[in-house]
């Protein structure tokens, strides 16, 4: 393992974060609050690092895919680490285990809140909190390799273990070029998000920060708002639309966007895995809605209903996690389907958490090809995907990863079952953090937090959310010793 | 500029390996999706799995309107229509590799019909490489260009020669000879040196010289240069049929050691002066019955890697002057010192390069800026040489170049002049109509201006 090389990525993630982090600082300025301490002390410790990690650079360039995972998995727990000390020291979260949390749900773009109340949070920091979101939504390493001069093919393993979906490609040659086309159109979204938000009246701090959270498909907002009382979040119904729609946009595969940019619509549109991410959504909206409205109070205007179905069910299927209604009140039926969808997740290639779309396709697809074999022993099916015939190694690999899924999962079920909480919030906690979502049901529902579970239960829900967001396999190939070891 | 490669074997691999240096934005297209994904992670380019010869898959590889297509699978009829697919959709230059000569009389007449606007055949350039290494045996390595007339010849200095100790300024003082020396490689460093340069043993020193005053410089540094006058080829085979029949026109005794006695028959039909023996070449005994001990030159050219590196190293430790190698499997650069095998021909970098001169001259041609007639990359591809052509009346014309401050990684390689090749001395100047060679260490460069500070 090129162990110079990754500690030379590490050091430039490092210098990255210190520099992300002059915009909180400069945001503590500009409230005049007296929170500069608590974010410099971190830029030092960011730039001396970071230099020490750079003293030898490496002569040899090269990596393989381990060294990327080990890249990735590295630079987002340095990341988190180092993100978790301004509100550790500033102690607006008193707790270490508790700030390490409230990072790691940020930069994983999850969302859940140790908090129970934001608004304890100085402007700075909230900042800081949402300004993860849109950093860890698109990929820190991404960010950095748009800097990077043209290596050698290398970088794409980095790129590979970081991004989600069955299939990482480029968009064009060049890898620094596809970083930077995504961050372009990334960037360009958030700002029209933004705009939009404006027009509804937020305030331009409100605005840009909920930009950020929607952006990254996070769901960390800037208050509490009190929905069991009737609170309506994000100022207003148009607001609130606004965001549903774009939580929906930042759903999509970014390589539909692309696609549009260069002008090729119709392929764009043609796109397998957007027309079931939509169908998905209709369905849970129209299934949900005439639940709710044959069993709730009939006295609950259709419309508001409508818009509250319409936003959840974007939020949840996304991963994004913002919350206006009070899910956890809803019907069976409901409460179901969002924990189904809660699962599935958004399309590979977008900022979306969850399994993705495109491997629930292929997964679908890899069954009702085994079930034809249990008919026809001999008989060649061949799986396509988006129009292309998928190998079976890809194939195999979705299914794998649904294992790997399941077994962490049940052993993390298993270490908050020594916690205090009921079933029902323990399973729907570690959906929402492996998924990335953020809020679940019971105790971590929308209205509550995650604040109750023990330390050790938080560590394991940050692992969790790391691997989520990494897609499993840097984080496990980081922390398993097997990997570091030379016989 | 936008390049496709279809057929990313190792002949593909070794193209994509050099332009994807050079800033391109490159495609690959092959059937096979493992040689994709192997190709994908090691260089920076985009992969697409499809038959490269078809309209659908080009079209939706996206290569409508590239500047350059490379079709370079190992089946020539594929090669061509790719070619030909490929001018129909608009890119602009096609190059195709090509194995069968059957083709090449058919291309050179109706190349355009075909859409083939260059083609190469690895076997024939190959073969000339090798014809021009034994030009100069005391050389590891030969580029030539300026239509012939200047040799880049590559020497390595040896404890005994006369060389080592002196500075460029004491060569030309001592030894009455003025050479000029372009580049030296000391210990995988490239240095282009000054007057005040010392050569030190096992410097690869490369040195310009005209083909004419050659012989007569050589001599003076003891670098003979003696006619090779017999040369064994082991193992039969296409490359060895064209370099047979150039060492045979030029008056060298060839013999050729080829297990396949049908193959014997062809090339004995083929080169009727040359001697062919139907034994295996890695037979010892065989070859030191026909003489190899006195044998001034050996070329392995089995079809095996390892057949022809014991050959050599065998050849070289029963005293075979020039051993030239051809390896197209392994990965050669790391031990070619150590099992002293001194001269390799790999046809992959061979093709490469040519193809790499092409694509490079092209872009030359249509950068408007660029009045580089042509371009070589020497001494494997690290230092480049570039001819221009004074056009224009500069600042610099008519003064010595003693006088003319030089960039440091830049230097003046030769002056032809009406046909004439002057190696450039302090006193030398630059007229107007003269072609000029300049080589760089690193810098590229558009104009003859760039030459100076």
């Amino acid at each position: 393992m090129n162990y110079k090389r990754v500690f030379n990525t590490l050091g430039l993630l490092l210098f990255t974060e210190a520099v992300l982090m002059l915009l909180p600082l400069t945001v503590s300025f500009i409230y005049k609050e007296d929170n500069w301490l608590y974010f410099v002390i971190p830029i030092a410790a960011c730039v001396l690092l970071g230099g020490l990690f750079n003293i030898r650079p490496a002569k040899r360039k090269t990596i393989k895919a381990k060294d990327g995972f080990v890249i990735v998995g590295l630079s987002w727990i340095f990341l988190s680490l180092i993100g978790a000390l301004p509100f550790f020291l500033s102690k607006q979260i008193p707790s270490f285990i508790d700030s390490f949390f409230e990072i790691a749900s940020g930069f994983t773009t999850t969302g859940a809140s140790i908090l129970e109340d934001v608004g304890v949070l100085s402007k700075s920091m909230l900042f800081w909190r949402s300004f993860s979101h849109w950093i860890g939504g698109m990929g820190v390493l991404v960010f950095i390799i748009t800097f990077l001069p043209n290596s050698d093919g290398s970088n794409f393993f980095i790129i590979k273990a970081e991004s989600p979906g069955p299939q990482v490609g480029k968009l064009v040659s060049k890898l620094k070029s596809t970083a930077r086309i995504l961050y372009v159109i990334y960037a360009g979204l958030t700002l029209i998000e933004c705009g939009f938000l404006l027009l509804g009246g937020m305030t331009f701090f409100e605005a840009i920060c909920n930009s950020f959270a929607t952006a990254g498909t996070g769901g960390f907002s800037l208050e509490t708002y009190d929905i069991a009382n009737g609170a309506v979040a994000f100022n207003n119904h148009y607001c609130q639309v606004v965001i549903g729609v774009f939580m929906l946009l930042f759903g999509v595969n970014f390589n539909i966007y692309y696609l549009i940019l260069i002008g090729k619509f119709k392929d764009a549109l043609k796109s397998e895995e957007l027309h079931v991410y939509l169908s998905i959504i209709s369905l849970a909206i129209t299934v949900i809605t005439i639940n709710l409205c044959l069993t709730v109070n009939r006295s609950v205007n259709f419309f508001i209903t409508l818009k509250d179905v319409f936003f959840t069910v974007a939020s949840i299927e996304t991963t994004t996690g913002f919350a206006i209604a009070d899910f956890s009140l809803w019907p069976t039926l409901s409460r179901t389907i969002i924990v189904i969808l809660m699962f599935i997740g958004g399309c590979a290639g977008s900022t979306g958490g969850g399994l993705k779309v495109a491997r629930m396709c292929l997964a679908f697809k890899s069954f009702k090809r085994e079930a034809k074999r249990i008919l026809h022993p001999n008989q060649v099916v061949t799986i396509k995907f988006e129009g292309h015939p998928v190998d079976d190694s890809t194939v195999n690999g979705v299914n794998i990863y649904f294992g790997f899924f399941i077994v962490i999962y049940i052993f993390t079920l298993i270490v908050l079952s020594f916690d205090r909480f009921d079933f029902l919030t323990n399973f729907t906690a570690i959906t929402a953090c492996l998924n990335n979502i953020g809020p679940g049901l019971g105790e971590v529902g929308p209205c509550g937090s995650y604040a109750g579970f023990s330390d050790v239960s938080k560590f394991f829900l940050i692992i969790d959310m790391l691997i989520g967001r990494l897609e499993i396999y840097p984080i496990l190939v980081t922390l398993f010793p097997l990997t570091y070891i030379k016989k | 500029m936008k390049i496709a490669i279809v057929g990313i074997g190792r002949y593909g691999r070794e193209i994509a390996r050099h332009l994807t240096s050079e800033k391109h934005n490159i495609v690959v297209i092959d059937e096979n999706s493992q040689d994709i994904d192997l190709v994908v992670n090691d260089y920076d380019v985009l992969g697409y799995c499809g038959n490269g010869a078809s309209l659908e898959t080009l079209t939706e590889a996206g290569v409508k309107n590239f500047d350059v297509l490379i079709a370079t699978t190992s089946n020539d009829e594929v090669n061509i229509i790719s070619c030909l697919v490929a001018k129909k959709i608009g890119v602009k230059k096609t190059i195709a590799r090509i194995t069968n000569t059957e083709y090449v009389k058919q291309l050179q007449t109706m190349g355009n019909d075909f859409g083939v606007d260059h083609f190469i055949n690895p076997d024939v350039i190959t073969s000339h490489e090798i014809h021009s290494l034994l030009r100069f045996p005391s050389a590891i390595h030969v580029d030539t260009f300026s239509n012939n007339l200047v040799d880049v010849v590559e020497v390595k200095l040896e404890p005994n020669s006369v060389l080592v100790g002196l500075s460029l300024y004491e060569i030309k003082e001592k030894l009455n000879v003025s050479l000029l020396i372009c580049a030296v490689k000391r210990d995988d460093k490239i240095i282009i040196p000054h007057g005040d340069f010392n050569f030190q043993v096992n410097d690869d020193v490369y040195i310009v010289i005209s083909s004419n005053q050659m012989v007569e410089s050589f001599r003076k540094i003891h670098i003979f240069r003696k006619r090779i006058h017999t040369v064994f080829i082991a193992g039969g085979g296409r490359a060895t049929k064209f370099l047979a029949s150039k060492l045979v026109r030029s008056g060298c005794e060839v013999k050729i050691f080829e297990i396949d006695s049908e193959e014997c028959k062809r090339l004995s039909d083929a080169i009727p002066e040359a001697t062919v023996i139907n034994a295996s070449p890695t037979d010892q005994k065989v070859l030191m019955s026909e003489g190899l001990e006195d044998a001034e030159a050996l070329i392995a050219l089995t079809k095996y890697d390892e057949d022809n590196m014991i050959l050599s190293a065998y050849a070289k430790s029963i005293g075979v002057k020039k051993v030239i190698t051809r390896i197209s499997k392994i990965q050669y650069d790391l031990i070619i010192n150590n099992l002293g095998l001194e001269t390799v021909i790999s046809p992959m970098e061979v093709f490469a390069s040519a193809v790499i001169r092409y694509v490079r001259n092209y872009q030359n041609k249509e950068s408007n800026n660029s009045e580089v007639l042509n371009y070589y990359r020497l001494i494997s591809d690290r230092v480049e040489a570039y001819e221009f052509a004074i056009t224009k009346p500069t600042k610099y014309l008519d003064v010595p170049l003693k006088e003319l401050k030089i960039r440091d990684n830049m230097m003046l390689a030769s002056i032809t002049r009406d046909g004439e090749v002057i190696l450039p001395g302090g006193d030398d100047v630059i007229k107007l109509n003269d072609r000029i060679v300049i080589i760089s260490n690193g810098k590229t460069i558009q104009s003859p201006d760039e030459l100076l500070k």
